[in-house]
Parts: C-alpha cells; structure tokens; sequence
C-alpha cells in the first residue's frame, strides 16, 4: 500500500526542485509577557541545520518546541537572538518556510482540495499547473477519494495528510513539523514516516520536526535535538549515524532510542 | 401508543382552539371578542377575495424587503470598515454603541418630526431595525477570526485583501448570518410595527389598525396570523440560505 | 418572531453577545476582564481611556455647530443647551421623575410577572419530558407572533389602561425567559450529570454544584435580552395608548412639536436601555463568578 503511493510521484514530474536551505539559531530568547509576569519561554537556543538535513526535536509537553517552529516559520517577530536562514535574518513568513501546525489549521470552509490549493494562491502559475500539483499532493497523503471534502468530513488522521499536503505543495526550501503524524493510528504513522523520508530524499529540503514519539525521531532525524524544560533549551543533540532506510529493530537503533528515552525521563540506570 | 404521543403537541393549541370556540359562541359579549373561528375564515376569504389582503401584505412586505436591503447592506459596511480600521473602530464604535441603547420606537417621535409621517419615515425605522445587528454581528465575526488561521493565512504569504476574502469573510460568515437572521425579524416586525406610528397607508399594520377601529377582532386576527406566518416564512428562507452557505459547518 | 431572535438562538446569540460588550466595556473600562481572544487582545487594550469620548465629544460639538450655524431653525436641530435646560426644568417640576416612575412601574411589575412565569414554565419543560412534549411546540408557535403586532389586539381586549401595558411587557418577557430556561434547563451538558455520577455525588450537592451553575448563565443572558426587548415594547405601547410615562411624554412633544422634549426623550430612554443591561450584566457576572477569571 505504501509502494503504490510512492511510485505514484515521479522525480521528473516535479518543476522547479528547491535548494534546501541552511539555518543558523543563534543565542535565540523568547519571553511572553502574561498579566504583568514575563515567561521565559525559549533560553539561549543555539543551533545550526544543515540543509538538506532532518532534524527531530523531542522534549517534554509545554517546554517550547511550537513556539521555536513558530519563531523559525516567521509568525513572531519579537525575539532576541538570530534565526537566519541561508544567511538572512528571519522577519516574517515567506514561502520559502512551510508548516504543519500541531492542529491541523485546515480551513474549514475549504474543501481538501483548495485548502492544499490554497499554499498556491500567491504563486505565478498557470492554473492547470497549481491543478496539477494539487492532484499530486492529494494522491501523495493518500487522501484520492476525498478531494472535495470538507475537514469536518475528514478523521483527525486525514485532516493531518491534508495539511502535510498543503505545506508540502509549493515545496518550500525548509519544512517545519510540529507533531505531525500524532493523531494517526500506528500502522498510518509507519507508513507516513516512510513517506516523509522519501519526500525529504526526494526534496532535498531541510525538515524539521517535532515529536513526542522517540522512536520516530531517530526513524526519521540525522539529528535528534532534546529539549530541556522551564526555561526551553537544549538540553543535547544526539547524532543518529545510521543509513536509510533504518531498521526500526536493530540494535544500534534502539541503542540510540533508549538513550533519549533515558535522558527524557531523568532516568540514567542503563549499565 | 408511540404514534399517539408523537401527537401530544397538538393537544394544547386543540384544547385552545376549542375553548376559544366554546366561549365564541355562548353570548354576544363573548362573541365580540372570541370571534367564531367561522368567521375568521369568512374575513379571510373575504379579503383575499378581494385583494385587501394581498395588497397590504404587499405594501408590508416591499417595505421589509427594502429597509433590509438598505439597513444590512449599510450595517455590512459599517461594520465591516470597523474590524477594518482601527480609527474607525475608535470613531464609530462607541456612538454606535451608544445609539443602540435607544429603544427603536424611541425614535419614531423625533423621526416624525423630522422626516415627516410619510413612508420614507416607516423605511427609515425599518433601514435602522436591520442596520443594528448587521454591524455588530459583521464586526464580531470579523475581528473575531481564529488566531491560527490567521497564521495559516501569513504562512502563505496572502496579503491584506486575498486574507480578507479567503480567511477573515468565510470565517465570518456564521456570524454575519446570525446578523441576517436578527435582521429579518427586526426589519419585518418593526415594518408592521411602524405603521401603527405614522400616517395610514397600506400594510398590515394599517389593516390591523382599520379593523381595531371598526371592531373588528376577525380580521385583527387574520392581520396577526398573516404577520406570524410571514415572520416565520421569512425566518425559514434565511436560515435555508446560511445552511446553503454555510454547509462547510459542522452540524453539532 | 422578536423573541424567536431572543428565546430561540440564546446560545449562540448570547455567547456572542456576550463576547461583544465583553470587549465593549474592558475597552470602557480598562480594568474589565481581557477575555477577548489573544488575536484582538492588544486591539482590545488599545482602546482606552479618551478615545472613546472622540466621536462623542465631535457629535455634539457637530450638533452645537449645526444648531447655532442658521441652516436649520433652532425649534428643529434644537441646541445641546436648550435640551439641557429642558432636562433641568423638567426634572425641577418633577415632570420627568413622574413620568419616569410610571414607566420604571409598568415594566417592573410587567417584567416580574412575565419572567415569573417564563421561569416557572421554561424549567417545567425542562425537567419533565411530558412537559415538553405538550408545551413546547405551542411556544414556538407563538414565539412567531411579534409582540408589537399584538397591540391592537390587546387593546380590542384589555382596552387602553394600565393592564394591556403590563400584560404586553410581560408577554414579551415571558416567552424569552421561558424559551432560555428551558433550553438551559435542556442544554446542560450530559458530561457534567455523569461526572457527578461517577463521584457519586448526593442529590442535594448535584443540584447545587452542578445542575444550578450550568443552568444559571444561559437563563440570565435570556433575561437580560427579555429586559430589553419589554423596554422597547413599553415605549412603543407609551407611544400609543398611555397617559403618562416616558414614551407618552415623547409622543405629546412630537404633538406640539417640542423636539427639545423628544430628544429629552430619546437620551433617557437611552440611559435606561443602557442602565438596565449593564446592571443586569453586572448582576450575571457576580452571580457566575467562574465564568470570568
Ligand atoms: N501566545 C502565548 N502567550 C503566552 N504564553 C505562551 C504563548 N504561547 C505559548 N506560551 C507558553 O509557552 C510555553 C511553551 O509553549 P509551546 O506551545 O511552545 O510548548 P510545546 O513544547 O509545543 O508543548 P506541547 O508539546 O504540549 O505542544 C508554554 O508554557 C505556554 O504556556
Ligand atoms: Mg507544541
């Protein structure tokens, strides 16, 4: 089932492949002011991406990963620190920078097929190109049959294809997502972790993304970044130096896993 | 006995009806103002027959249709510029607010003194009756977008006007049909009702008030179930609309 | 078909309502509650303090203007002082206080005995299905019938004295305050009945700590609209058949073309409106304290 829509995106099929970007946190702080009181929400972020590179962020609930996605995509312009991509300061949002939000965000007055059409509105293509590559991306999530849905037609799992759709459509240079495949069942989230990992081979771009689910990080991360809590910071960086596609089972694998896992949970008892 | 209870809504509008009819017909005291149902009918034939009916729920109707017309398309405006602009916010916000507490027919005095007793003072009150709730529910809706897909709608680089028209308006759309709802009720009710202020003329206000005068509670009555059935009519068609619009909703 | 607006989308009508002059008065007001969503919130705090005396202050310096310009003769865009001088010399000879004592009389005897009985039958429907199933279609059959276009009816019936008025205030407060107490009666949430059920929760704290707070807030937002709406009604009924109260007084100064007495008129009634929704609202939020933060 996943070998069918895989073979169903073509690599020459593809217009304009974009050059993944490089990005560079440097000494990143965001403060929330709540009521008089000031949150430190993100302290000292130090970080560079490589592009083309995959990296997964993991740490504990409320310790800041959407707010730096948010920062990095551009939503928020008030912080200290440099987020630069490809050598230019991050401002404000730009096609270059694509998001899956934790929720979904699909607009609910649109069907599947605007809403992914929707990442097009601004570019200049003719419409049977943006046509096009709406098919593609529907047929890419798997989502064929329900092009003229609405979300709330879709289950949660549907609805979250449909959004890595539409960030996916107007290929930008670097990806962000946050928990994307959360709400999806174990056997769609095997298959859409495949699929992230031929898209991003495909792509070349830079992803990054955050996940609650280990596992998945080292599936999918050359580097997997683990955040600390109160104030959110880097906590480590663990490098995954295994070749694709990895083996889920082996040892080096779940070496790496039970390591995070460990340091997640404050736990250091191995050996 | 399952079938039976379905039909337990009926039993009290029956029972009235009856009791209505029962004190019709004991004397001629009672007779005068529990008109018998017969005649009611008979008034109502009557003045369908002779076309009094039709024109006055015409004459009411049009006016509705155009006090609307002009009052929501305003209030849309009004209200609109208001989640727009933030000087207009600050300009208009606070008189309207401050207009509103006036009861409606606390204007028909100064309206009359102003613009006269004629028919363009009924459309005034009927213009104001939309104009209301169309601002506050258009500006409502639009200032009240949801956050994230604001983002979404940033993400994507859409500019002022495309976020207007893709994001800020559709999402507003439930709100401002709650608008067009309130408007039609208002508008309809206070057409009726403005006729019983300012000069005689056709509608179904006036055919009420003519058959008050000659004492005559059949057609009253007839005039009060025409502008029932009407209200709900109208009620019906909008809502029929938002759900044609507004299918994309959830239905909770 | 007024209280088909009211009674029938209380929920949805009044959360937004409610959201509305929320943000209306937190602006008014600085120190109100900031419950406005964090994507309006700084629209929100913006508004403060003397902005909002701008347009105000420019229309009655744009009615001073016009009144004293010559365009207009003074008896029909009356100057803002000679309104004021109207107002004093009716409050000295006790005109306004009498006329408002009569209006404030009707509606509060009007206003009691509908919301008694719109309580009193909304919650029956509520609680009993039976109830429900014999009242509830009849209400919504009436609730199509505008109260303003009951007038000539009732006066036919009732004749022009003190009764018909009331009778009409209460008719359009009771249909509302039932229609809301049934439905909030009707709309608590089954989740609340079962947590209760699960902590095994006695009947008494149930009533009280559940069914109560989650009947409250929907059932005073549906008398607050009711308030309203009776007092549009009454001025409308004072407008036609009275021989005192705020409306009657309008309508004898649109007889002699007093216009200064009518826009007396308009800006009490208006103070009342505004009087008697805000109280209300503050009477709501001490009431459902949880509500706000
Ligand atoms: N707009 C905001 N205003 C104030 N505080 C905020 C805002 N957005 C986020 N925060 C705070 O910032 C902190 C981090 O939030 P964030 O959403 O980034 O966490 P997270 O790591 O993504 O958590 P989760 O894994 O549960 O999604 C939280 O304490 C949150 O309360
Ligand atoms: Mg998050």
């Amino acid at each position: 089932m996943s070998g069918g829509a895989m073979a169903r995106l073509d690599d020459d099929k593809r217009s304009e492949p974009s050059h993944p970007g490089a990005l560079a946190i440097k000494s990143l702080n965001k403060r929330y002011r709540m009521d008089g009181r000031i949150l430190q929400v993100l302290q000292d972020i130090d970080l560079n991406i490589l592009p083309g590179e995959f990296v997964s962020i993991v740490g504990r609930s409320g310790c800041g990963k959407s707010t730096l996605l948010r920062l990095i995509v551009g939503l928020e312009a008030d912080y200290d620190g440099d987020i630069l991509l490809d050598d230019q300061p991050i401002r404000s949002t730009s096609l270059d920078r694509g998001i899956v939000f934790q929720d979904h965000s699909l607009l609910p007055w649109m069907t599947v097929e605007q809403n992914i059409g929707f990442a097009l509105l601004t570019l200049d293509l003719p419409e049977s190109e943006k046509k096009r590559r709406v098919a593609e991306h529907i047929d890419l999530v798997n989502l064929s049959g329900f092009a003229k849905a609405y979300p709330r037609e879709l289950s949660g799992g549907m609805a979250q294809r449909a959004a890595i759709a539409r960030a996916l459509v107007n290929e930008p240079k670097i990806l962000l997502l946050d928990e994307p495949l959360g709400a999806l069942d174990a056997l769609t989230r095997i298959h859409l972790q495949r699929e992230l990992q031929r898209i991003r081979t495909q792509n070349r771009s830079t992803m990054i993304m955050v996940t609650h689910d280990v596992e998945e990080a080292v599936y999918l991360g050359d580097r997997v970044v683990v955040m600390d809590a109160n104030p959110g910071r880097i906590g480590r960086v663990v490098t995954v130096p295994l070749p694709h596609p990895r083996d889920r089972g082996s040892r080096a694998f779940q070496h790496i896993r039970d390591e995070i896992l460990a340091d997640l949970t404050g736990a250091h008892d191995t050996d | 006995m399952l079938t039976l209870s379905r039909f337990r809504g009926f039993v009290l509008p029956i029972a009235l009806i009856m009791l209505w009819s029962a004190l019709s017909h004991r004397d001629a005291a009672h007779s005068f103002i529990f008109v018998p149902l017969e005649n009611v009918v008979a008034s109502a034939r009557e003045m369908f027959l002779n076309g009094e009916l039709s024109r006055n729920w015409t004459a009411s109707l049009i006016r509705t249709s155009s006090g609307f017309a002009i009052g929501s398309g305003i209030g849309i405006a009004v209200g609109s510029i208001m989640a727009i602009s933030r000087f207009a916010d600050r300009l208009i916000n606070p008189l309207y607010q401050a207009v509103r507490q006036v009861p409606l027919m606390g204007f028909i005095p100064l309206i009359s003194l102003w613009f006269g007793n004629g028919e363009s003072s009924k459309l005034f009150i009927v213009s104001l009756a939309a104009f209301y709730p169309m601002v506050l529910n258009t500006y409502e809706g639009l200032i009240n977008t949801e956050k994230k897909y604001l983002s979404v709608a940033s993400v994507f680089k859409l500019g002022r006007w495309r976020t207007l028209r893709y994001v800020t308006l559709p999402s507003a759309l439930p709100s401002i049909f709650t608008g067009l709802m309130q408007a039609t009720a208002f508008a309809w009710l206070s057409s009726v009702g403005s006729e019983f202020f300012f000069n005689p003329g056709p509608g179904l206000g006036n055919m009420m008030l003519n058959a008050q005068a000659a004492f005559r509670m059949d057609a009253v009555l007839l005039s009060v179930i025409a502008i029932g059935v009407t209200g709900f009519g109208m009620n019906f068609l909008v809502q029929r609309a938002s759900r044609v619009f507004l299918r994309w909703r959830s239905t909770r | 078909m007024v209280d088909q607006v009211t009674g029938g989308s209380v929920f949805s009508a009044q959360a937004k309502t409610r959201r509305s002059l929320e943000s209306f008065f937190s602006w008014l007001a600085a120190s109100g509650p900031k419950t406005a969503v964090a994507a309006n919130a700084p629209r929100t705090l913006k508004r403060t303090g003397l902005t909002i005396l701008l347009s105000p202050v420019l229309l009655l310096a744009g009615w001073f203007a016009l009144s004293h310009s010559g365009l207009f003769p003074t008896e029909v865009v009356v100057p803002p002082e000679e309104v004021a001088a109207t107002f004093w010399d009716m409050v000295r000879s006790g005109d306004l206080q009498r006329n408002l004592s009569s209006s404030l009389g009707r509606l509060a005897i009007g206003y009691g005995i509908g919301a008694g009985i719109g309580l009193l039958l909304g919650s029956f429907m509520g609680l009993s299905r039976n109830a429900e199933a014999y009242l509830h279609p009849t209400f919504q059959l009436i609730r199509q019938l505008p109260t303003i276009a009951l007038i000539p009816g009732f006066i036919m019936v009732l004749g022009i004295g003190e009764t018909v008025k009331i009778v009409l205030v209460a008719k359009a407060t009771a249909l509302p305050v039932a229609l809301a107490a049934f439905e909030g009666v009707k709309g608590i949430p089954r989740v609340y009945l079962d947590v209760a059920d699960i902590y095994k929760i006695r009947p008494l704290t149930r009533f009280f700590r559940v069914i109560l707070p989650a009947t409250v807030p929907p059932v005073l937002s549906g008398m607050r609209i009711a308030l309203s709406r009776s007092w549009m009604v009454l001025v409308g009924t004072e407008l036609l058949i009275a021989d005192s109260g705020i409306g009657q007084m309008m309508e004898w100064g649109r007889q002699v073309f007093r216009i200064d007495l009518v826009l007396v008129g308009v800006v009490i009634t208006g103070v009342i409106g505004f009087t008697l929704d805000k109280s209300f609202r503050l009477l709501e939020r001490r009431l459902v304290r949880w509500r706000y933060r």
